[in-house]
Protein backbone atom coordinates (compact mmCIF):
# COMPACT_ATOMS: atom_id res chain seq x y z
CA UNK A 1 0.00 0.00 0.00
CA UNK A 2 1.28 3.30 -1.01
CA UNK A 3 1.11 6.42 1.79
CA UNK A 4 0.74 9.35 0.68
CA UNK A 5 3.58 11.48 1.77
CA UNK A 6 5.34 8.37 3.42
CA UNK A 7 5.65 6.02 0.43
CA UNK A 8 8.02 5.81 -2.75
CA UNK A 9 8.79 9.14 -3.78
CA UNK A 10 11.34 10.34 -7.12
CA UNK A 11 14.05 12.34 -6.65
CA UNK A 12 14.79 14.22 -9.91
CA UNK A 13 18.56 14.58 -9.39
CA UNK A 14 19.73 10.73 -9.03
CA UNK A 15 16.68 9.38 -11.01
CA UNK A 16 15.95 6.86 -7.72
CA UNK A 17 12.85 6.21 -6.19
CA UNK A 18 13.51 5.54 -2.59
CA UNK A 19 10.71 5.23 0.29
CA UNK A 20 9.82 8.54 2.34
CA UNK A 21 9.14 6.95 5.79
CA UNK A 22 12.72 5.71 5.81
CA UNK A 23 14.32 8.86 5.06
CA UNK A 24 11.80 10.62 7.57
CA UNK A 25 12.60 8.20 10.29
CA UNK A 26 16.55 8.45 9.19
CA UNK A 27 16.23 12.51 9.59
CA UNK A 28 13.96 12.11 12.79
CA UNK A 29 16.59 9.83 14.66
CA UNK A 30 19.50 11.99 13.62
CA UNK A 31 17.50 15.29 14.40
CA UNK A 32 17.27 13.74 18.07
CA UNK A 33 20.77 13.20 18.07
CA UNK A 34 22.25 16.15 17.11
CA UNK A 35 20.02 17.99 19.15
CA UNK A 36 20.92 16.18 22.43
CA UNK A 37 25.07 16.04 21.81
CA UNK A 38 25.36 19.23 19.68
CA UNK A 39 27.06 17.09 16.15
CA UNK A 40 25.91 16.90 12.83
CA UNK A 41 26.00 13.15 12.93
CA UNK A 42 27.07 11.97 8.86
CA UNK A 43 28.73 9.43 10.59
CA UNK A 44 24.82 8.03 11.45
CA UNK A 45 23.48 9.39 8.12
CA UNK A 46 25.73 8.62 5.76
CA UNK A 47 26.18 4.38 6.34
CA UNK A 48 22.21 4.27 6.40
CA UNK A 49 21.84 6.00 3.36
CA UNK A 50 24.00 3.05 1.65
CA UNK A 51 21.51 0.45 3.46
CA UNK A 52 18.67 2.00 2.01
CA UNK A 53 19.64 2.31 -1.37
CA UNK A 54 20.25 5.57 -1.31
CA UNK A 55 22.80 6.76 -4.26
CA UNK A 56 26.22 7.35 -2.49
CA UNK A 57 27.34 10.04 -5.05
CA UNK A 58 24.51 12.13 -3.40
CA UNK A 59 24.79 10.95 0.03
CA UNK A 60 27.13 13.13 1.49
CA UNK A 61 25.77 16.33 -0.13
CA UNK A 62 22.09 15.61 0.31
CA UNK A 63 23.69 14.60 4.39
CA UNK A 64 25.07 18.11 4.44
CA UNK A 65 22.31 20.06 3.46
CA UNK A 66 20.09 18.40 5.64
CA UNK A 67 22.56 18.44 8.88
CA UNK A 68 22.60 22.66 8.08
CA UNK A 69 18.86 22.86 8.39
CA UNK A 70 18.61 20.73 11.29
CA UNK A 71 21.50 22.56 13.37
CA UNK A 72 19.39 26.19 12.68
CA UNK A 73 16.53 24.33 14.09
CA UNK A 74 18.30 22.71 16.98
CA UNK A 75 20.61 25.85 17.66
CA UNK A 76 17.72 27.96 17.63
CA UNK A 77 16.28 26.28 20.58
CA UNK A 78 19.51 25.74 22.60
CA UNK A 79 20.29 29.64 22.26
CA UNK A 80 16.60 29.96 24.17
CA UNK A 81 17.79 27.77 26.77
CA UNK A 82 21.25 29.84 27.17
CA UNK A 83 23.31 27.21 25.77
CA UNK A 84 24.79 28.93 23.07
CA UNK A 85 28.10 30.98 23.64
CA UNK A 86 28.05 33.23 20.51
CA UNK A 87 31.57 34.94 21.41
CA UNK A 88 32.95 31.76 21.36
CA UNK A 89 31.18 30.01 18.62
CA UNK A 90 32.13 33.17 16.20
CA UNK A 91 35.28 33.01 17.26
CA UNK A 92 36.16 29.02 16.99
CA UNK A 93 34.73 29.45 13.18
CA UNK A 94 37.93 31.43 12.35
CA UNK A 95 40.43 28.85 13.65
CA UNK A 96 37.82 25.91 12.36
CA UNK A 97 37.87 27.48 8.58
CA UNK A 98 42.16 28.11 9.12
CA UNK A 99 42.31 24.33 10.49
CA UNK A 100 40.27 22.81 7.45
CA UNK A 101 42.55 24.21 4.98
CA UNK A 102 45.55 22.76 6.94
CA UNK A 103 43.60 19.58 6.57
CA UNK A 104 42.58 19.22 2.83
CA UNK A 105 46.30 20.26 2.59
CA UNK A 106 47.71 17.80 4.62
CA UNK A 107 45.39 14.97 2.44
CA UNK A 108 46.28 16.20 -0.55
CA UNK A 109 50.19 16.05 0.35
CA UNK A 110 49.47 12.22 2.03
CA UNK A 111 47.69 11.33 -1.57
CA UNK A 112 51.29 11.99 -3.14
CA UNK A 113 52.69 9.85 -0.71
CA UNK A 114 50.10 7.20 -1.10
CA UNK A 115 49.35 6.66 2.49
CA UNK A 116 45.98 8.81 2.65
CA UNK A 117 43.59 5.64 3.23
CA UNK A 118 45.32 3.90 5.82
CA UNK A 119 46.29 7.70 8.24
CA UNK A 120 43.11 8.36 8.14
CA UNK A 121 41.29 5.62 8.59
CA UNK A 122 43.52 4.39 11.81
CA UNK A 123 43.18 8.13 12.91
CA UNK A 124 39.61 7.99 13.20
CA UNK A 125 39.62 4.62 14.75
CA UNK A 126 41.83 6.10 17.28
CA UNK A 127 40.17 9.42 17.58
CA UNK A 128 36.58 7.96 18.32
CA UNK A 129 38.17 5.05 20.72
CA UNK A 130 40.11 6.90 22.41
CA UNK A 131 37.44 9.55 23.49
CA UNK A 132 34.78 7.07 24.03
CA UNK A 133 37.30 5.39 26.26
CA UNK A 134 37.62 8.15 28.25
CA UNK A 135 34.68 9.79 28.54
CA UNK A 136 33.39 6.60 29.66
CA UNK A 137 36.04 5.95 32.50
CA UNK A 138 35.46 9.61 33.39
CA UNK A 139 31.53 8.55 33.93
CA UNK A 140 32.64 5.59 36.25
CA UNK A 141 35.23 7.24 38.16
CA UNK A 142 32.79 10.25 39.15
CA UNK A 143 29.75 8.10 39.46
CA UNK A 144 31.17 5.02 41.40
CA UNK A 145 29.93 5.14 44.68
CA UNK A 146 27.15 8.18 44.24
CA UNK A 147 24.16 5.40 44.91
CA UNK A 148 25.30 4.56 48.49
CA UNK A 149 26.17 9.06 48.78
CA UNK A 150 23.43 11.00 49.07
CA UNK A 151 24.18 13.66 46.36
CA UNK A 152 24.75 12.20 42.92
CA UNK A 153 27.48 13.93 40.01
CA UNK A 154 25.00 15.67 37.86
CA UNK A 155 28.22 17.09 35.62
CA UNK A 156 31.91 16.72 36.00
CA UNK A 157 33.80 19.57 36.91
CA UNK A 158 36.15 21.28 34.67
CA UNK A 159 39.13 19.37 33.40
CA UNK A 160 42.84 20.04 34.61
CA UNK A 161 43.75 20.97 31.52
CA UNK A 162 40.92 23.33 30.57
CA UNK A 163 42.09 25.18 33.85
CA UNK A 164 45.62 25.29 32.62
CA UNK A 165 44.05 26.75 29.62
CA UNK A 166 42.03 29.25 31.31
CA UNK A 167 45.09 30.08 33.27
CA UNK A 168 47.01 31.26 30.31
CA UNK A 169 46.80 35.14 30.42
CA UNK A 170 48.06 35.87 26.35
CA UNK A 171 46.51 39.28 25.83
CA UNK A 172 43.63 39.84 24.26
CA UNK A 173 41.36 38.33 26.53
CA UNK A 174 37.72 37.53 26.22
CA UNK A 175 35.10 37.18 28.47
CA UNK A 176 33.07 33.93 27.62
CA UNK A 177 29.50 34.98 29.23
CA UNK A 178 27.84 32.18 28.93
CA UNK A 179 30.61 29.92 29.77
CA UNK A 180 31.48 31.85 32.74
CA UNK A 181 35.24 31.77 32.68
CA UNK A 182 37.88 34.33 30.98
CA UNK A 183 40.11 33.23 28.42
CA UNK A 184 42.87 33.79 25.90
CA UNK A 185 41.61 34.71 22.25
CA UNK A 186 44.48 32.80 21.37
CA UNK A 187 44.09 29.55 23.05
CA UNK A 188 40.35 29.74 21.31
CA UNK A 189 41.85 30.10 17.52
CA UNK A 190 44.51 27.31 18.53
CA UNK A 191 41.99 24.66 19.48
CA UNK A 192 39.50 25.37 16.56
CA UNK A 193 42.15 25.26 14.69
CA UNK A 194 43.35 22.22 16.11
CA UNK A 195 40.19 20.58 15.65
CA UNK A 196 39.31 22.08 12.22
CA UNK A 197 42.66 20.19 11.14
CA UNK A 198 41.43 17.01 12.53
CA UNK A 199 38.03 17.93 10.12
CA UNK A 200 39.66 19.12 7.55
CA UNK A 201 41.94 15.79 7.23
CA UNK A 202 39.20 13.02 8.24
CA UNK A 203 36.89 14.87 5.80
CA UNK A 204 34.18 15.12 8.42
CA UNK A 205 32.17 18.17 10.08
CA UNK A 206 33.79 18.12 13.31
CA UNK A 207 31.43 18.31 15.72
CA UNK A 208 32.19 14.61 17.53
CA UNK A 209 35.94 16.07 17.91
CA UNK A 210 34.90 19.77 18.44
CA UNK A 211 32.28 18.98 21.47
CA UNK A 212 34.93 16.94 23.57
CA UNK A 213 37.49 19.91 22.48
CA UNK A 214 34.80 22.77 24.39
CA UNK A 215 34.51 20.09 27.57
CA UNK A 216 37.93 19.28 27.83
CA UNK A 217 40.45 21.94 26.32
CA UNK A 218 38.02 25.40 26.80
CA UNK A 219 36.35 23.69 30.06
CA UNK A 220 32.56 24.77 28.80
CA UNK A 221 29.50 23.05 30.62
CA UNK A 222 28.43 19.98 28.72
CA UNK A 223 24.84 21.72 27.60
CA UNK A 224 27.06 24.97 26.23
CA UNK A 225 29.46 22.49 24.42
CA UNK A 226 26.38 21.03 22.72
CA UNK A 227 24.57 24.71 22.34
CA UNK A 228 28.05 26.43 20.65
CA UNK A 229 28.97 23.32 18.65
CA UNK A 230 25.42 23.28 17.02
CA UNK A 231 26.10 26.80 16.04
CA UNK A 232 29.34 26.30 14.51
CA UNK A 233 27.67 23.58 12.40
CA UNK A 234 25.23 25.68 11.26
CA UNK A 235 27.89 27.71 10.03
CA UNK A 236 29.84 24.99 8.21
CA UNK A 237 27.16 22.48 7.15
CA UNK A 238 25.68 25.67 5.07
CA UNK A 239 28.71 26.33 3.80
CA UNK A 240 29.08 22.65 2.80
CA UNK A 241 25.57 22.64 1.55
CA UNK A 242 26.19 25.38 -0.65
CA UNK A 243 29.32 23.97 -1.95
CA UNK A 244 27.86 20.40 -2.64
CA UNK A 245 24.53 21.78 -3.92
CA UNK A 246 26.86 23.62 -6.85
CA UNK A 247 28.39 20.57 -7.61
CA UNK A 248 24.86 19.24 -8.45
CA UNK A 249 25.09 16.33 -5.62
CA UNK A 250 22.04 17.61 -3.26
CA UNK A 251 19.40 15.79 -3.65
CA UNK A 252 17.34 18.00 -2.94
CA UNK A 253 13.93 16.23 -2.37
CA UNK A 254 15.15 13.83 -0.15
CA UNK A 255 17.27 16.61 1.91
CA UNK A 256 13.76 18.29 2.21
CA UNK A 257 12.21 14.66 3.52
CA UNK A 258 14.76 14.00 5.86
CA UNK A 259 14.75 17.71 7.54
CA UNK A 260 10.61 17.71 8.00
CA UNK A 261 11.83 14.59 10.25
CA UNK A 262 15.11 15.83 11.78
CA UNK A 263 13.30 19.17 12.80
CA UNK A 264 10.84 17.11 14.75
CA UNK A 265 13.58 15.07 15.79
CA UNK A 266 15.76 18.05 16.79
CA UNK A 267 12.77 19.26 19.43
CA UNK A 268 13.27 16.54 21.00
CA UNK A 269 16.83 16.21 21.49
CA UNK A 270 17.28 20.19 22.06
CA UNK A 271 14.50 19.34 24.90
CA UNK A 272 15.87 16.55 26.32
CA UNK A 273 19.29 18.59 27.15
CA UNK A 274 16.98 19.88 29.79
CA UNK A 275 16.30 16.66 31.59
CA UNK A 276 19.38 14.75 31.33
CA UNK A 277 22.64 15.30 33.49
CA UNK A 278 25.41 17.02 31.77
CA UNK A 279 27.12 13.45 33.07
CA UNK A 280 24.81 11.26 31.19
CA UNK A 281 25.02 13.30 28.10
CA UNK A 282 29.09 12.60 28.19
CA UNK A 283 27.90 8.58 28.45
CA UNK A 284 25.55 8.77 25.93
CA UNK A 285 27.97 10.38 23.80
CA UNK A 286 30.56 8.08 24.05
CA UNK A 287 28.92 5.34 23.81
CA UNK A 288 27.69 6.71 20.26
CA UNK A 289 31.46 7.45 19.93
CA UNK A 290 32.11 3.71 20.57
CA UNK A 291 29.94 2.13 18.30
CA UNK A 292 30.53 5.01 15.48
CA UNK A 293 34.17 3.31 16.05
CA UNK A 294 33.80 -0.77 15.80
CA UNK A 295 31.41 0.81 12.45
CA UNK A 296 34.56 2.35 11.25
CA UNK A 297 36.39 -1.26 11.86
CA UNK A 298 33.71 -2.75 9.39
CA UNK A 299 34.46 -0.21 6.91
CA UNK A 300 38.06 -0.97 7.38
CA UNK A 301 37.25 -4.64 7.15
CA UNK A 302 35.31 -3.84 3.64
CA UNK A 303 38.37 -1.63 2.24
CA UNK A 304 40.77 -4.64 2.82
CA UNK A 305 38.31 -6.30 0.53
CA UNK A 306 37.92 -3.71 -1.83
CA UNK A 307 41.68 -3.93 -1.67
CA UNK A 308 42.01 -7.20 -3.76
CA UNK A 309 40.17 -5.38 -7.01
CA UNK A 310 40.50 -1.79 -6.97
CA UNK A 311 43.88 -1.68 -8.20
CA UNK A 312 42.69 -3.61 -11.50
CA UNK A 313 39.24 -1.44 -11.53
CA UNK A 314 41.55 1.80 -11.21
CA UNK A 315 43.31 0.77 -14.65
CA UNK A 316 40.29 -0.01 -16.55
CA UNK A 317 38.64 2.78 -15.55
CA UNK A 318 41.36 5.29 -15.84
CA UNK A 319 42.01 3.39 -19.69
CA UNK A 320 38.43 3.85 -20.78
CA UNK A 321 36.90 6.52 -23.19
CA UNK A 322 33.97 7.32 -21.47
CA UNK A 323 36.21 8.09 -18.12
CA UNK A 324 38.82 10.18 -20.20
CA UNK A 325 36.21 12.13 -21.82
CA UNK A 326 34.06 13.08 -18.65
CA UNK A 327 37.75 13.80 -16.84
CA UNK A 328 38.56 16.15 -19.58
CA UNK A 329 35.29 18.16 -19.04
CA UNK A 330 33.43 17.45 -15.46
CA UNK A 331 36.15 16.19 -13.85
CA UNK A 332 38.63 19.09 -14.28
CA UNK A 333 37.10 20.48 -10.88
CA UNK A 334 37.29 17.64 -8.99
CA UNK A 335 41.64 18.06 -8.85
CA UNK A 336 43.51 14.84 -8.79
CA UNK A 337 43.31 11.73 -10.91
CA UNK A 338 42.00 9.57 -7.66
CA UNK A 339 39.14 11.73 -6.63
CA UNK A 340 38.61 11.50 -10.12
CA UNK A 341 38.05 8.10 -10.69
CA UNK A 342 36.43 7.71 -7.37
CA UNK A 343 33.69 10.33 -8.51
CA UNK A 344 33.48 8.23 -11.79
CA UNK A 345 32.81 5.14 -10.07
CA UNK A 346 30.43 6.59 -7.89
CA UNK A 347 28.47 7.89 -10.81
CA UNK A 348 28.81 5.22 -13.41
CA UNK A 349 28.30 2.02 -10.99
CA UNK A 350 26.22 0.16 -13.79
CA UNK A 351 29.26 0.30 -15.68
CA UNK A 352 31.45 -0.98 -12.72
CA UNK A 353 28.52 -3.72 -11.94
CA UNK A 354 29.55 -4.78 -15.69
CA UNK A 355 33.25 -5.05 -15.47
CA UNK A 356 32.67 -7.27 -12.61
CA UNK A 357 30.46 -9.29 -14.18
CA UNK A 358 33.45 -10.20 -16.31
CA UNK A 359 36.12 -10.53 -13.93
CA UNK A 360 37.18 -13.91 -12.32
CA UNK A 361 35.45 -15.32 -9.33
CA UNK A 362 38.13 -14.17 -6.78
CA UNK A 363 37.15 -10.38 -7.91
CA UNK A 364 33.44 -11.10 -7.65
CA UNK A 365 33.61 -12.55 -4.48
CA UNK A 366 35.87 -10.09 -2.96
CA UNK A 367 33.36 -7.32 -4.22
CA UNK A 368 29.79 -8.91 -2.35
CA UNK A 369 32.22 -9.48 0.96
CA UNK A 370 32.83 -5.46 0.76
CA UNK A 371 29.27 -5.39 0.16
CA UNK A 372 28.25 -7.21 3.32
CA UNK A 373 30.86 -5.69 5.57
CA UNK A 374 29.47 -2.16 4.29
CA UNK A 375 26.06 -2.96 5.11
CA UNK A 376 27.21 -4.40 8.77
CA UNK A 377 28.33 -0.76 9.03
CA UNK A 378 25.19 1.18 8.03
CA UNK A 379 22.99 -1.54 9.80
CA UNK A 380 25.04 -0.85 12.93
CA UNK A 381 24.67 3.04 12.89
CA UNK A 382 20.63 2.56 11.64
CA UNK A 383 20.24 0.90 14.34
CA UNK A 384 22.21 2.98 17.16
CA UNK A 385 20.84 6.14 15.49
CA UNK A 386 17.06 4.44 16.00
CA UNK A 387 18.24 2.55 19.70
CA UNK A 388 19.57 6.30 21.06
CA UNK A 389 16.61 8.09 19.72
CA UNK A 390 14.39 6.07 21.93
CA UNK A 391 16.96 6.21 24.63
CA UNK A 392 17.20 10.28 24.65
CA UNK A 393 13.26 10.38 24.28
CA UNK A 394 12.08 7.55 27.27
CA UNK A 395 14.59 9.78 29.59
CA UNK A 396 13.14 13.18 28.33
CA UNK A 397 9.93 11.77 29.60
CA UNK A 398 10.90 10.37 32.73
CA UNK A 399 12.40 14.28 33.32
CA UNK A 400 9.18 15.71 32.53
CA UNK A 401 6.98 13.40 34.82
CA UNK A 402 9.93 14.32 37.53
CA UNK A 403 9.86 17.70 37.29
CA UNK A 404 5.72 17.99 37.35
CA UNK A 405 5.76 15.64 40.35
CA UNK A 406 8.35 18.02 42.38
CA UNK A 407 5.89 20.94 41.39
CA UNK A 408 3.13 19.75 42.99
CA UNK A 409 5.37 18.37 46.09
CA UNK A 410 6.21 21.89 46.20
CA UNK A 411 3.01 23.83 45.44
CA UNK A 412 1.70 20.55 48.47
CA UNK A 413 4.51 22.08 51.03
CA UNK A 414 3.92 26.15 50.53
CA UNK A 415 0.12 25.04 50.85
CA UNK A 416 0.89 23.13 54.66
CA UNK B 1 26.85 41.44 -18.87
CA UNK B 2 25.84 38.07 -20.14
CA UNK B 3 28.64 36.41 -18.93
CA UNK B 4 28.20 38.07 -15.12
CA UNK B 5 24.37 37.11 -14.90
CA UNK B 6 25.08 33.27 -16.15
CA UNK B 7 27.70 32.83 -13.72
CA UNK B 8 26.05 34.73 -10.86
CA UNK B 9 22.97 32.84 -11.52
CA UNK B 10 23.23 29.46 -10.26
CA UNK B 11 25.18 30.86 -7.23
CA UNK B 12 21.73 33.15 -6.76
CA UNK B 13 19.10 30.20 -7.42
CA UNK B 14 21.61 27.73 -4.94
CA UNK B 15 21.53 30.09 -2.36
CA UNK B 16 17.92 31.25 -2.78
CA UNK B 17 16.56 27.56 -2.77
CA UNK B 18 18.73 26.31 -0.13
CA UNK B 19 17.18 29.58 2.27
CA UNK B 20 14.08 28.68 1.49
CA UNK B 21 14.22 25.31 2.91
CA UNK B 22 15.90 26.38 5.63
CA UNK B 23 12.95 28.86 6.19
CA UNK B 24 9.99 26.29 6.00
CA UNK B 25 11.88 23.91 8.02
CA UNK B 26 12.55 26.35 10.90
CA UNK B 27 8.60 26.75 10.72
CA UNK B 28 8.30 22.84 10.90
CA UNK B 29 10.76 23.19 14.04
CA UNK B 30 8.92 26.07 15.37
CA UNK B 31 5.55 24.65 14.79
CA UNK B 32 6.19 20.90 16.32
CA UNK B 33 8.06 22.19 19.18
CA UNK B 34 4.79 23.91 20.17
CA UNK B 35 3.12 21.03 19.82
CA UNK B 36 5.91 18.73 21.26
CA UNK B 37 5.36 21.45 24.49
CA UNK B 38 1.83 21.05 24.94
CA UNK B 39 1.34 17.59 24.37
CA UNK B 40 3.89 17.06 27.37
CA UNK B 41 2.68 20.28 29.07
CA UNK B 42 5.57 22.09 29.13
CA UNK B 43 6.41 25.93 29.48
CA UNK B 44 8.08 28.39 26.84
CA UNK B 45 11.50 27.66 28.56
Amino acid sequence: MDIPLLGMIYLPISGVEIMAWKLILLGFCVGVIGGFFGVGGAFMVTPALNVFGFPMAYAIGTDMAHIAGKSIVATAKHRKYGNVDMRLGLLMIFGTAVGIEFGANFIMWLEKVGRVDVTVRYTYMVLLFGLSGYMLYEYFKLTKGTTETAKPVSDADTSGLALKMQKLKIPPMIHLKTSGFHMSVWVILGVSAFTGFLAGFLGVGGGFIRMPALMYVIGCPTRVAVGTDLFEIVITGAYGAFSYAMKGRVEIIAAAVMLIGAAVGAQFGTLATQYVKGLKIRLYFASTMLLAGVSVIFKHIAGTYKGVYSSDLNAWVKANPDFIQWAQGEGVKLGSAKVQVRDWLLMNKDAVKGWLAQQSDVFQQAKAMETMWNNYSGYLMLGASVGLSILIISKMIQGVRLEKRLAVQARATAGE
Amino acid sequence: MAAIVSKIMPILFTVVMLAVMMVLMMGVGWASGKIIRKIFGIGGK
